[in-house]
Formats: C-alpha cells, sequence, structure tokens
C-alpha cells in the first residue's frame, strides 16, 4: 500500500493515476510493443499462411496450377477435418493420440459395409469414429485415466482391431458410388476439400454462436468454476472425445472413398500434422484458448508447406525432420504463451 | 422472530476422515443482513458454507430455507434456494468475457433446444446495465477476464452471483488478495448489495472488515460455534477474544496479542 498517492475519487479501481489531464488509461489497455508480439504469436497461423502462400505461388514451379490446388487441397483436408475436431477437444483441455488409428477404422468399417449401400456404410464408418470417442470420453471421464495414456491405449486396440477385421489385407471398393465423395469436385474443389470448409464453418460457428461452444471453452478455462457453474463437466468433456471421434471417422470415409479402397495402415503421421496444425492455428495445449479459424489456416499452412517441398523434390525424410522442427517451435511459443497468461 | 430469518443451519456437523471439521454447528442469517463468519484456519467457516452452498453435504444437520426445510446436495439445488456462493479461489473462467461468465450455465438462448444459439446481444446489454447499477468499474462486458484485477475479478464474481437475483450470498474472503483501496471499493459494493435488500454470509480473516459494514459477526473455532455478537455493541477486541479463547478462554494471552496485530 502506498506506492501512489491515492487519488480522491476512490472509484477508479484497477486504472492508474494519469500523468496529466487525460482520462486514466484502464489496465485493461495493453501496453503498445508487447501487444503487438502477442497479436503476432496469436494470429500466427495466417501471418505464416500469406507468407508461405506468397512464396510458393512465385517461386514454387506448378504450385499455382489448377491440378495441383486440386490435389493439395483434397489432401490436406482429410488431415484437415481431423484438425477441426482435435480443436475443439484441445480447447476443452483434452487430446487424442490415437486419431490416426481412428481413421483407419472408419475407412475399414466404410470398406466392409459397402454392400449394404454406400450411404449407409458411409454412416458406420463415422460412427465408427463416433464409438472410439465414447470409448475414450467414458474411460478418461468415468475411469479417470489421464487423456495421454487413455487415447494411447485405445489407439493401439483400435489398430490391433482393425487389422484383425481387415485379415491384414487392403478391401477394395467395388460397390458403386464407394469413389464418389472422394472424386465428385465442384469448380477446383474436390468434396474433402469441400466438406473440410464446411466442417470449419459448422464448427466455427458451434464454438463462437451457441452456449455448447461456450461450455467447451469454459471447461477447458477452469473445470471447477464449470462445476460449480452447474455444467456437467464430464459429460461435456467426453463429448469433445466424440466430436474428435466423429471426425476421424469422416476423414478415413473420405480416404477410404477417394483412394476406392480401405487400407489398415493408414494414419501413422495423421496425429502429428493435426496437432501441429491445430497448435501452429493458436490452439494451446493447456486447454481453454483457441479457435477453429486459426486451425483451419494451420492446416491451409502445412498443406501448402508438404505440397512445396514435394514439388521441390525434398525428400520425405527431411520432410519430416521440417514437420517436427516446426512443431517444437510452435510448441515452445505455445508454453511461452502460456506462462504469460497464468502470470497475468 | 423466527420468521425473520432466511437461513438456518441447525446441528451441522461434517467430517473428513479423522478430522472433525464441523460439530453441531447452528447458524441464522436474517434477510437482508451482513452476517460476519470469522474464526481461525480450519475454523470451519468455508466448510459450513461449502454445505450451504452444496460443495460438500453435511454428515447431520437441517437446513431451512425461508421457513421449509431443504435438501442441498449439489450447487443447482443451492442455486434453486437462491444461494450463491462467491469463493476466494475466484469461481471464473479466465478465458471467457464478462458476459459468458456472469451467464455460464443459465446463457440467454435462442432457437435448437440441442444446440442453443446464444443472444449475445441480450447477455452484453444485460451485463453492461449489471456493471452499472452496481457502479463496478469496468469498462465492457467483452473483456476477457485474464485482463483484470484481482479487485475486478472479485466484482464480476459478485455481479455474477447477484445476476439472478440470488437473495442469499456467501462470500468467502473477497478482500483477501486485494491491496487497500480494492478492499475497500468491494465492500462498498458489498453493503450496496445488502441495502438492496441481498442477505450475505461474509467469511473474513478481516474482523475490522466485519466491524465497519457487517450487522452480525459470528465466531468458529475447532469446527464450534462460540457466539454470535452484534457489530453494534461489541469491539474487536471482543470478537477477537472469541476467536482465540473461544467461549472456554482456554488459551493464552500472547495468542490474541498476536491476532490482533495480524488483524
Amino acid at each position: 500500500m502506498g506506492e501512489n498517492p491515492t487519488p480522491a475519487d476512490q472509484s477508479t479501481v484497477g486504472s492508474e493515476p494519469a500523468a496529466d489531464a487525460s482520462p486514466p488509461r484502464p489496465r485493461w489497455l495493453p501496453r503498445r510493443r508487447g501487444e503487438i508480439l502477442q497479436w503476432l504469436i496469436e494470429y500466427r497461423a495466417f501471418v505464416l499462411l500469406g507468407i508461405a502462400l506468397t512464396y510458393a505461388v512465385l517461386f514454387v514451379p506448378f504450385f499455382a496450377t489448377e491440378r495441383n490446388i486440386t490435389q493439395m487441397t483434397t489432401q490436406f483436408s482429410i488431415d484437415g477435418i481431423i484438425s477441426i475436431g482435435l480443436t475443439i477437444l484441445m480447447i476443452a483441455w483434452g487430446i487424442d493420440l490415437g486419431v490416426g488409428a481412428t481413421l483407419a477404422l472408419g475407412g475399414v468399417v466404410y470398406a466392409l459395409a459397402q454392400d449394404l449401400g454406400v450411404p449407409l456404410a458411409a454412416l458406420l464408418g463415422i460412427l465408427a469414429g463416433a464409438g472410439v470417442g465414447i470409448v475414450n470420453g467414458f474411460v478418461v471421464t468415468k475411469m479417470r485415466v489421464n487423456f495421454f495414456i487413455a487415447t494411447l491405449s485405445t489407439m493401439v486396440a483400435v489398430k490391433g482391431l482393425t487389422f484383425i477385421i481387415t485379415d491384414e489385407t487392403t478391401i477394395y471398393g467395388h460397390a458403386e458410388g464407394f469413389g464418389w465423395m472422394g472424386s465428385a469436385k465442384l469448380w477446383i474443389f474436390e468434396f474433402p476439400a469441400l466438406a473440410f470448409f464446411g466442417i470449419g464453418i459448422i464448427a466455427h460457428l458451434i464454438m463462437t454462436q451457441t452456449s455448447l461452444g461456450t461450455y467447451w471453452y469454459a471447461i477447458g478455462g477452469n473445470s471447477d468454476a464449470s462445476h460449480r457453474a452447474g455444467l456437467n463437466v464430464k459429460l461435456l468433456f467426453a463429448l469433445a472425445f466424440v466430436v474428435a471421434g466423429l471426425c476421424s471417422g469422416i476423414a478415413g470415409v473420405l480416404l477410404a472413398s477417394r483412394a476406392v479402397s480401405a487400407n489398415p495402415g493408414v494414419g501413422r503421421d495423421t496425429a502429428l500434422f493435426a496437432i501441429s496444425a491445430t497448435v501452429i492455428g493458436g490452439t494451446s495445449l493447456f486447454g481453454g484458448v483457441g479457435n477453429v479459424l486459426g486451425a483451419v489456416a494451420g492446416v491451409l499452412l502445412l498443406g501448402v508447406v508438404r505440397n512445396s517441398l514435394n514439388l521441390l523434390g525434398v525428400s520425405a525424410y527431411w520432410q519430416w525432420v521440417i514437420q517436427g522442427a516446426i512443431l517444437v517451435s510452435v510448441v515452445v511459443s505455445d508454453v511461452y504463451m502460456n506462462r504469460k497468461r497464468r502470470s497475468a | 422472530m423466527e420468521s425473520n430469518y432466511i437461513v438456518e443451519m441447525k446441528g451441522i456437523s461434517k467430517r473428513f476422515g479423522s478430522v472433525q471439521a464441523l460439530n453441531q454447528v447452528d447458524l441464522e442469517l436474517r434477510a437482508g443482513e451482513i452476517l460476519g463468519l470469522v474464526g481461525d484456519n480450519a475454523a470451519g467457516k468455508s466448510t459450513l458454507m461449502k454445505i450451504l452452498s452444496g460443495a460438500h453435504v453435511a454428515d447431520s444437520g437441517q437446513i431451512i430455507i425461508n421457513g421449509e426445510e431443504v435438501s442441498i446436495r449439489d450447487p443447482r439445488d443451492a442455486r434453486a434456494c437462491g444461494i450463491e456462493m462467491i469463493y476466494q479461489d475466484l469461481a471464473l473462467c479466465n478465458n471467457l468475457d464478462v458476459a459468458r461468465n456472469i451467464f455460464l450455465g443459465r446463457e440467454y438462448t435462442r432457437g435448437l433446444p440441442f444446440l442453443s444459439i446464444l443472444d449475445k446481444k441480450k447477455m452484453y446489454a444485460e451485463s453492461a446495465a449489471l456493471l452499472e447499477r452496481l457502479n463496478i468499474n469496468i469498462s465492457s462486458p467483452r473483456l476477457k477476464v485474464e485482463r483484470m484485477s484481482g479487485g475486478q475479478r472479485q466484482m464480476v464474481a459478485a455481479a455474477k452471483a447477484i445476476a439472478f437475483d440470488a437473495g442469499i450470498l456467501l462470500m468467502d474472503e473477497p478482500t483477501a488478495a486485494l491491496g487497500v483501496r480494492e478492499a475497500n471499493t468491494l465492500l462498498r459494493l458489498i453493503k450496496d448489495l445488502r441495502d438492496e435488500g441481498h442477505s450475505i454470509v461474509l467469511i473474513t480473516q478481516r474482523v475490522p472488515d466485519i466491524l465497519a459494514i457487517g450487522d452480525r459477526v459470528m465466531v468458529l473455532k475447532g469446527g464450534r460455534r462460540q457466539g454470535i455478537l452484534n457489530v453494534s455493541e461489541v469491539g474487536l477486541d471482543d470478537v477477537v477474544e472469541l476467536i482465540v479463547r473461544g467461549r472456554a478462554g482456554a488459551e493464552s494471552e500472547e495468542d490474541a496479542m498476536e491476532y490482533l496485530s495480524f488483524g
């Protein structure tokens, strides 16, 4: 007490006494220079995407061709749909390391059920993904298993199951329309890309405009406070796992449809890509912070980088190194931001 | 006289493992008063209030609200009785803005029942009106709580509690982490709330706060009620003596001195 001379009007809580006649500067108004850095970190995905796109268009041969853009958008969209589900889950302060295995299961179920008709088979594939999410949600909230361990365990189990039900072989699509979802095209975008953007918009609206979205932010920000406010924290948390599983199932069906076959071994790099894109997009590993549009930008960014490296003939192993380096730098900046937030 | 009490707790006991946190405690809160609840650490103050707010369930005892016995088993039950607790460790989500915090779990919505769309306009308008009514100096309900000072956060927590006209407010050491100026502003807010007709239980370590704005003060020690005093009739020494020595007056003079200098 007593560092500042107390002004006569004591009602100005939280404001600093002004040096001159100008109105006091409220404390919530950030200092300018720090704010720019924070802004850059918060919207890093959009900034980096702009840089990467400019570079790719100008310097990467064949990047800005219709065929490449069609291929590239389809490619990153399938993993991108998973990123959107993971974004919601991570905002609620969870993570699912097994999204790749769920993706493979979704595709395999779609292929195995194709004789029931493509729409029903697709639905079953998606529900299989949601089912994995339900198991994860149950194990995490009811049996109180840490979500890293829980999703890692279900990943292994799902992988095993996928190989068992396929007899370790690729299942080819023979039903009429099996490959439609992977190849239908509108202008230069194929169906997976359209699905990705559509799901992105829906998820964005859910997270910003509905009470459900607010609840997911709330439980990720402060689950005790959410419980005291009367929210069903466990159910909401479990539901976030179901969303991640559902998105993985959708991605699996799209991937199988595009390949006109379902391979039980796909999805090894999916979690790495999806988590990287989500975190680059501004979603924190520490819950409560993030947004879907940022994740979409993160997916586009990683997609453009991966595609450019391919076009430039960089070897797959160097691409892994680069992707790993990107993830590390992004996680470091997230840890830094989180420390700033907690100390604020 | 009996009907004057808005809350009565009778014979409340609660045990955590081998610790008897509360032992046959009674509490009566009059309508429209500020009742201070004081006592040393581990005296059972917070436990008693958590039972009233549904965070804990008592092992035995009765709770009577407005003359009717009620069963409070979780925060929803308490809320249905018009009871809101403002926690010491601030039950706010720092990543949400002021309006979303105030309305958390009770949003204004329209449209689909399973995916209800937030009526943000109404939430922001009502939050702004509420902040203004309570003279809370926060420029916009769109501000995120993480950018606010400790005092502002306490006031948001208070606004959250009374947003739905909770008649009974339980405050757990609201001024503990605040500087003198912010604490005074908050105490004035608490007094204003009382004058608006809210009934308030104020847990605090700072006995002078209660003497400044409270009507009565109840002292707990070792999970037992030591007494309930009218603020207008007692001084700091009387309260502190009850806190330190209890009814029996068992402990030494030095403890009382220590507590006085602390308070």
